[in-house]
């Protein structure tokens, strides 16, 4: 089981809902939330719905919702034009490797011209009810026995009890590779 | 007949006087102017003639005016009576009216001749003993005194007869072919010409004679003859003159005598004229006549016109009377077979008016008898709808019972999980104390308490559950009846519901079949009424066409009797086209 | 074997009688609600929260292949290094019985493998589960998912 656990007391959590689904995500990795134009019409199995421009550089934004739709029962919302982005420092290099690959696939009205992609950052696209969190890393619970075992194969780092239901900690990177990995990409 | 017996008798009592008053004065003024006497002797012998005329009325005159006049005045009471009614009578009656003045005048020509026989007598053997001629020629002009009494005598009496005579005329009784075969029944104009004027000029021309010759006067023989000669001319032109101016007198007469002929006889032409010359009286009466002649033949051809024209037109009248008659009496038919149909129609519309009184009121009663019933029905159901109420009421009470024991039931589930919870409690304090060990020994006591209270309020629980779920039988159950018992009143309600409508329905129709009914009664009725009156106008009508028949009847038999008098009066005109009877 | 009498809590899941040592349960919860969990076999009914710690829910009837429990009572299993535990109808009541009371049991499925062998009590003979072996199963059912 991996610790996702930190030494800080509190630590600030994005939390996004597609109604009794809430997903916390861990912010440290998050550089912003941004707004982007539109929505590509696509297949609803299709990950990345739209790009957005970062600092010159064209990001590709996932829906976090279809990411999580495997795991939970996520009603999806893709009307939202908002996105949290974050660098890909923090992966591994077969993960971004993965990515890469994943990224050279994407459909060509995603980029502009010969602005491809890269795989600087990496956006995922949140719902309406999105907002930050600060809460103390004690209400972060791992999931316990064997299935927290599993769960820290797919993503899911933990719950939380925090606002009377269940929330999710979900790692949108492991998520994002294990869908776009050729062995889970649907 | 407008003569009295009466004053008859008086005027031919007074008719003798007049004549004897006046013959005797004439006979006696005669005598004595023409015979030279004293005047003693005048005196004497007017004195004397008197005494004898009224001893002669007295004694002869009366006694034989009494048996000569007692046939007329018999006939004259019997005509005023009205009891002489033949032709025969009055022919009879006007005979002697006729002849009574003759014989009166005959009569009183005797009497004052003997009267005067008698005064001659007595002038010759009393003491004047005048000559024997001087009396026999007093004797002579004594007699045209005695004539002219006569005379007189048959004036008055004819006098007197006129006006009974025309009215017998006039009472149309006399049968007018003796009248026109005997022509008068008096004495005939040439005999009264001769009496009137021939007898006495002759009487005094004969006087003269006399006297003359009797030696009354101083002429010689010569002279007697030509005064002779002269009386005899006289005499003889008299005679001519007298007859001429009778012939003169009577050709008119005869013309007019044969154009009044004519008209009396009915039949004759009047293509004539009579003839005459205007020169007298008799000449204008005959002018007038041949006027009247042709106004009356004017009148005859407009009348022959009138006559052929009323002829034809009642002939026309008379086909249109009896068509129109015919008609009529079809008509007359025609409306009685209508009076019948419609006595018959009269009779079944009292009948059909009679029951469709009685369907209105049947309809009335009726329809009282559904608003009573309404008004049953809706008391009916507004107690069905109350007890409705209160069911739905009591229902709902239940109900709320229901509710109120499913109330009960969470509290009791409520208790029930509290007990669960107590319970859950107490197993947990018993396992907190199992795992204490030794130190958890007194917990244990406590935990078991609390488990054995848990235990009991959860049988608690049960035994109230079981209690409450007797009641929830009996609820629903009571529901459930309560539910049929109220559907059974719904649908009671909703029958009554029905049955308020039906009868509403109900009620409007019987109202709508009143109403008509009354209506149809009315109509009826004034259709009853109607036909009356259209009955009594076609009684009426055929009042009117029964007179109309009758009166055609009448109007055709008046017609025929038009016919046959326009024929008579053809034939009465037509007679005047014939040639007269020769 | 020892003799020292074993405390039982004797439970009913469904109309099944089971019965547990009860220094294996923690805690007996009630009326909690259970949030379902992707990627674990049906008889993982989910987490539930007790007292901000999430424990597995395991449905014991579904397990032995019945129908899933209705109700919402758990026990709470004392596992060391785990939380998870166990979905029940109700308790029904503690039997301490000495150990050589526990007798094996064999049926002719695995399924004996999931009993540590059976107790009489006023109730009849009841089933005592083998927590150990359950958690086992566990792991292999979400291990191979």
């Amino acid at each position: 089981m991996s610790d996702l656990r930190e030494t800080a007391a509190t630590e600030r959590i994005i939390k996004t809902s597609w109604g009794s689904v809430s997903i916390l995500l861990d912010s440290p990795w998050c550089i912003a939330c941004r707004y982007f134009d539109g929505l590509p019409a696509g297949r609803d199995s299709f990950f990345c719905r739209t790009a957005l421009d970062v600092e010159g550089e064209r990001v590709p934004v996932f829906d976090l919702d279809s990411l999580c739709r495997n795991l939970f029962a996520v009603k999806s919302d893709f009307s939202f034009p908002a996105a949290v982005f974050a660098s890909t420092s923090g992966m591994r290099p077969d993960q971004l490797k993965i990515l890469s690959e994943h990224l050279k696939m994407l459909p060509e009205h995603l980029s502009t011209g010969d602005c491809q992609f890269s795989a600087k950052y990496i956006a995922f696209r949140l719902s309406g009810e999105t907002g930050l969190k600060v809460l103390p890393r004690s209400r972060r619970k791992p999931v316990p026995g064997a299935v927290g075992v599993l769960y820290s194969q797919t993503g899911i780092r933990g719950v939380s009890f925090e606002d009377g239901g269940i929330d999710w900690y979900v790692d949108p990177f492991e998520l994002l590779m294990r869908a776009v990995t050729p062995d889970g990409e649907t | 007949m407008n003569t009295k017996n009466n004053s008859y008798d008086k005027r031919f009592f007074l008719s003798e006087f007049f004549g004897i008053g006046v013959g005797f004065p004439v006979a006696a003024a005669y005598v004595l102017i023409l015979l030279n006497m004293e005047l003693t002797k005048v005196i004497h012998i007017t004195i004397f003639s008197t005494i004898v005329a009224v001893g002669v009325e007295l004694f002869m005159a009366q006694p034989t005016n009494f048996f000569i006049s007692r046939k007329v005045r018999q006939k004259v009471r019997a005509c005023e009576a009205g009891t002489l009614r033949s032709s025969a009578d009055m022919i009879s009656f006007l005979n002697d009216l006729g002849r009574l003045p003759v014989l009166h005048a005959v009569l009183m020509f005797f009497r004052i001749s003997f009267g005067s026989l008698i005064t001659v007598v007595y002038m010759h053997f009393s003491w004047m003993s005048i000559e024997l001629s001087t009396c026999v020629m007093a004797f002579v002009l004594a007699l045209y005194g005695a004539f002219i009494g006569g005379l007189l005598a048959f004036v008055s009496v004819s006098r007197l007869h006129s006006d009974i005579q025309q009215d017998v005329v006039s009472s149309g009784l006399l049968d007018e072919d003796v009248v026109a075969e005997k022509k008068f029944f008096g004495l005939s104009l040439m005999t009264k010409n001769i009496l009137f004027m021939f007898v006495p000029v002759v009487m005094t021309n004969l006087s003269v004679l006399f006297c003359i010759y009797t030696g009354q006067g101083v002429l010689d023989s010569a002279m007697k003859l030509r005064i002779t000669g002269d009386v005899l001319v006289s005499v003889i032109t008299l005679f001519a003159c007298m007859t001429f101016s009778t012939r003169m007198t009577l050709k008119p007469l005869a013309s007019l005598e044969k154009s009044l002929g004519i008209f009396s006889s009915g039949h004759g032409t009047f293509s004539e004229r009579l003839p005459t010359d205007l020169s007298d009286d008799f000449a204008f009466v005959v002018w007038l006549m041949n006027r009247a002649i042709g106004s009356f033949q004017e009148i005859l051809s407009k009348l022959k016109a009138a006559s052929q024209n009323l002829n034809n037109s009642i002939q026309e009248l008379n086909v249109s009377t009896q068509e129109i008659s015919a008609t009529s009496n079809q008509q007359a038919a025609g409306v009685k077979e209508i009076i019948s149909t419609m006595e018959d129609s009269d009779q079944l519309s009292k009948r059909v008016a009679s029951q469709a009184n009685e369907v209105a009121k049947i309809a009335e009663g009726t329809k009282d008898v559904v608003a009573t019933g309404f008004v049953i029905i809706k008391e009916s159901l507004e107690k069905m709808e109350s007890i409705k109420d209160a069911n739905e009421l009591s229902i709902r009470g239940i109900r709320e019972l229901g509710d109120k024991i499913e109330r009960i039931w969470d509290i009791v589930n409520i208790i029930n999980g509290i007990a669960d919870q107590t319970k859950i409690i107490a197993f947990n304090a018993e396992l907190e104390a199992a795992s204490a060990g030794e130190a958890g020994k007194s917990f244990q006591i406590v935990a078991t308490e609390i488990r054995r209270l848990a235990d009991s309020t959860v049988n608690s629980t049960n035994e109230i559950k079981a209690r409450i779920n007797e009641i929830q039988k009996s609820s629903d159950h009571l529901i459930l009846s309560s539910e049929e018992g109220t559907s059974k009143i719904i649908a009671g309600w909703e029958l009554s519901n029905k049955l308020r409508n039906l009868f509403g329905d109900i009620l409007q129709t019987s109202e709508v079949s009143s109403d008509s009914a009354r209506q149809i009664a009315l109509s009826i009725e004034q259709q009853v009424v109607a036909f009356d009156q259209i009955l009594i106008t076609l009684k009426q009508i055929s009042s009117g066409i029964d007179n109309f028949v009758t009166s055609t009847t009448s109007t055709s038999r008046l017609t025929r009797v038009l016919m046959d008098m326009s024929v008579d009066l053809h034939q009465v005109v037509a007679k005047y086209d014939e040639k007269p009877e020769n | 074997m020892s003799d020292e009498p074993v405390k039982y809590l004797l439970f009913t899941c469904g109309d099944t009688d089971y019965a547990i040592p009860s220094l294996l349960v923690r805690e007996i919860v009630s009326g909690l609600p259970v949030y379902p969990v992707p990627f674990v076999p049906t008889w993982v009914r989910g987490l539930l929260n007790r007292h901000g710690e999430p424990f597995v829910v395991l449905d014991p009837e579904v397990l032995f292949g019945r129908d899933p429990l209705k109700g919402s009572t758990a026990l709470l299993l004392s596992v060391p290094g785990d939380q998870v535990s166990l979905r029940i109808t109700d308790v029904c009541e503690f039997l301490t019985v000495p150990e050589p009371d526990l007798h094996r049991i064999s049926a002719p499925d695995e399924s004996a493998v999931f009993f540590l062998g059976a107790v009489t009590s006023s109730r009849g003979d009841v089933f005592v589960l083998n927590i150990h072996s359950i958690l086992e199963r566990l792991a292999v059912d979400v291990g191979s998912s």
